[in-house]
């Protein structure tokens, strides 16, 4: 369908408008979420810089906002983005993803209210029965408190399980069975031209989206259970069963984050290094195996849980070092085969996607680390764990991300957003995100607990230099946020800047 | 200490892998060359580097079978327990009986917890992480560990409890 609005700019179907419109909208509440959240994070880490400067209910009402927002925003965005790359080539569905928007944004409030007028502080990896704070030892929130925050959760989890069947509906129906959305047909040899066969993009969301069913509905069990033990004290649940659960439902959200990036730089890096990324029988059985493998690599979340059956022990630990193998020799090899010697130009986009595959490759390496069993035995829950997966988050994910808006802005918008202030951001984000997390390594290998007020007595100084190596980062993210929020506006002034500028 | 092992390997693999990232940031400004001819030899290289991954976690996975902290492997390195040691957490406390071990003997730590999940790390005079495993409620979580020097133990939760997670402390008395 051709434009039919006058004032819409001729020859772009109004279907392509929509979903220019929504996936902006997403993007610029985005990009203030996630840059509150990171100023946040680095408010926690000038606090434990200074002792414990922070009321602990307070600390820790921060740290609930923060990790719950880390998890959740950055996937809701990832999400969108793949889902506007991928519009063009799968039947994805407009409507749903206004409903998933109007969803996130109703959880948010909710959390926000659990937390800031409830006072919950039990942290999104809440483990049964802490949310309940049954003797009230556990701060100062109450039911109510608790249970705004666990609905508000539940909101997000049906926004991203939406996300996920409508994306499993869109490459079933496109390529004929989830067999093929799966690449199959390569794996089988039997991969015919006259036919469509998803390409790695398609088939990494595919992966993403059928985890992230059962990271939903797990996640959707545990919050409820966990309802009804604050509304009825006498059901129990089973702690261990519980833990498991909530890893489960955690691992695999967090995870599914790197993977829906992956996705992105699937589409993103072949545009600037001129050279393709096809889908191959390499590619498709490294995806089979993640889909295995994720499912099975939480159990490291627990192998400090002696009560755990100790074959389960094992599984978690070949899972983990196996969760390695598929992107370090496909995805990660592949980025970097593809730009080597391919005279690419270090634009922004390009930059961002492949620090962020930086990223993923050595925050993996913290993680197999720690997924030894005699090594998490002294990492367990020390600061290695937050090094590790800010490591491949914050310096992996958000940097795909910020690749992917200044890869689609120009296509979205017909403004480019500036080069010169992305390069300079990249610097500054790479030099204070690389402070940040080595600094969270170092403590964590001394044994610094994570999720603690202050930093351990003679390990302050690194969370200093953590602090100034966040102010920098942030320095970064700021410059990124007001470059994209000016572009934005840009396109609804009738004079634009630039014309201004010529004027 | 295995701490500082990691930590080495972890530094070692982090430069290497960074070194790499920028080396190809660098050659990738070169060219165009026809993606066929590198991909010819990044597939090569990709065969060797998929079998040195695979075998080195093979390695290591089968080398740190012996050090695993689960009772069964812990019996097998340090000896059957003498000594047992109950532990019960709770909001936001340390209950010991006795808090008080020699050094030299395999003591058990019979690990629970009385309200919500609680994580059991025991830090040596030497500020250093001796040891940690999970406080539940309704489960006991076991233990095993030798004591070479004597000293006070500062005992300190990894698991996040409530607000006051961070000053939840206890001491364990290591007599020679």
């Amino acid at each position: 369908m051709i434009a039919e609005d006058a004032n819409a700019p001729l020859g772009i179907p109004v279907e392509e408008l929509r979903a220019r419109r929504i996936t902006l909208i997403w993007l610029f509440s985005g990009g203030f979420v996630l840059f509150a959240l990171a100023a946040l994070g680095g408010l926690m880490r000038l606090a434990q810089a200074l002792g414990g400067a922070l009321d602990p209910q307070l600390f820790y009402e921060v740290l609930t906002i923060h990790g719950t927002g880390m998890v959740a925003i950055p996937l809701a965005i990832e999400a969108v983005i793949l889902w506007y790359l991928l519009k063009p080539v799968l039947p994805l569905n407009t409507a749903l993803l206004k409903l998933e928007y109007f969803l996130v944004a109703m959880g948010v409030m909710l959390i926000l209210l659990g937390v800031v007028g409830g006072n919950y502080a039990g942290a999104w990896t809440f483990l049964y029965p802490l949310p309940a704070n049954r003797n009230g030892a556990g701060g100062a929130w109450n039911a109510l408190g608790a249970s705004a925050f666990l609905i508000g959760l539940a909101l997000i989890v049906v926004a991203i399980l939406l996300w996920c069947l409508d994306f499993l509906r869109a490459s079933i129906t496109k390529y004929g069975g989830l067999g093929s959305a799966l690449a199959f047909d390569y794996i089988r040899g039997d991969v015919d031209p006259a036919r469509d066969h998803p390409d790695p993009s398609v088939l990494a969301g595919t992966v993403v989206a059928i985890l992230g069913v059962t990271g939903c509905l797990a996640g959707a069990l545990i919050v409820g259970l966990s309802l009804a033990n604050i509304a009825f004290p006498a059901l129990r649940l089973d702690p261990l069963f519980a833990k498991n659960v909530t890893y489960y439902t955690g691992h695999t959200i967090a995870n599914i984050q790197i993977y829906v990036a992956a996705g992105i730089a699937y589409s993103v890096l072949p545009v600037y290094s001129k050279r393709p990324w096809h889908t191959n029988r390499i590619i498709a059985l490294a995806w089979l195996a993640t889909l295995a493998i994720v499912m099975l690599a939480f159990f490291h979340h627990l192998y400090e849980d002696f009560a755990q059956p100790q074959s389960v022990q094992y599984i978690g630990e070949i899972a983990s070092y196996a969760a390695a193998i598929p992107p370090l020799t496909v995805t990660i090899f592949g980025g970097v085969l593809l730009v080597y010697r391919s005279g690419i130009r270090w634009t922004a986009a390009p930059l961002f996607t492949f620090a962020g595959l930086a990223g993923w490759a050595i925050g993996g390496l913290g993680a197999v680390i720690d997924s030894t069993p005699m090594v998490n035995q002294y990492f367990h829950n020390t600061l290695w764990v937050p090094a590790h997966f800010h490591t491949y988050m914050a310096l992996g994910v958000i940097f795909f991300i910020i690749g992917a808006v200044y890869h689609l802005m120009p296509r979205i918008t017909g403004i480019a957003m500036s080069e010169r202030t992305g390069r300079l951001a990249a610097i500054l984000l790479i030099a204070g995100g690389w402070t940040v997390v080595l600094c969270w390594f170092a403590a964590g290998a001394l044994g610094n607990p994570r999720r603690y007020v202050m930093a351990l007595p003679g390990l302050e100084w690194l969370a200093w230099i953590g602090f100034i190596g966040a102010v920098v980062a942030l320095t970064g993210a700021l410059m990124v946020l007001r470059d994209f929020v000016s572009t934005a506006m840009e396109i609804m002034d009738p004079i634009p800047r630039r014309t201004k500028k010529l004027a | 200490m295995i701490q500082a092992w990691a930590a080495s390997v972890f530094v070692v693999g982090a430069l290497v892998l960074a070194g790499i990232f920028v080396f190809i940031a660098f050659k990738a400004r070169a060219g165009p060359v026809p993606y066929d001819d590198v991909a010819h030899t990044g597939y090569q290289i990709r065969a060797f580097w998929f079998l040195g991954l695979a075998a080195t976690l093979a390695v290591i996975l089968t080398l740190g079978i012996p050090y695993y902290p689960y009772p069964s492997f812990r019996q097998s390195t340090v000896g059957q327990p003498e000594l047992q040691v109950q532990v019960t957490a709770s909001q936001y406390l340390w209950k010991l009986e006795p808090d008080q071990v020699p050094v030299g003997r395999v003591i058990e730590f019979d690990v629970t917890s009385g309200d919500v999940n609680h994580d059991f790390a025991l830090y040596g005079p030497d500020h250093v992480l001796f040891g940690q495993v999970q406080a539940m409620p309704d489960y006991t979580n076991r233990l095993y560990l030798k004591f070479s020097t004597p000293g006070s133990y500062e005992i300190r939760c990894l698991e996040y409890c409530g607000v006051a997670h961070s000053g939840m402390l206890g001491t364990l008395s290591v007599t020679p």
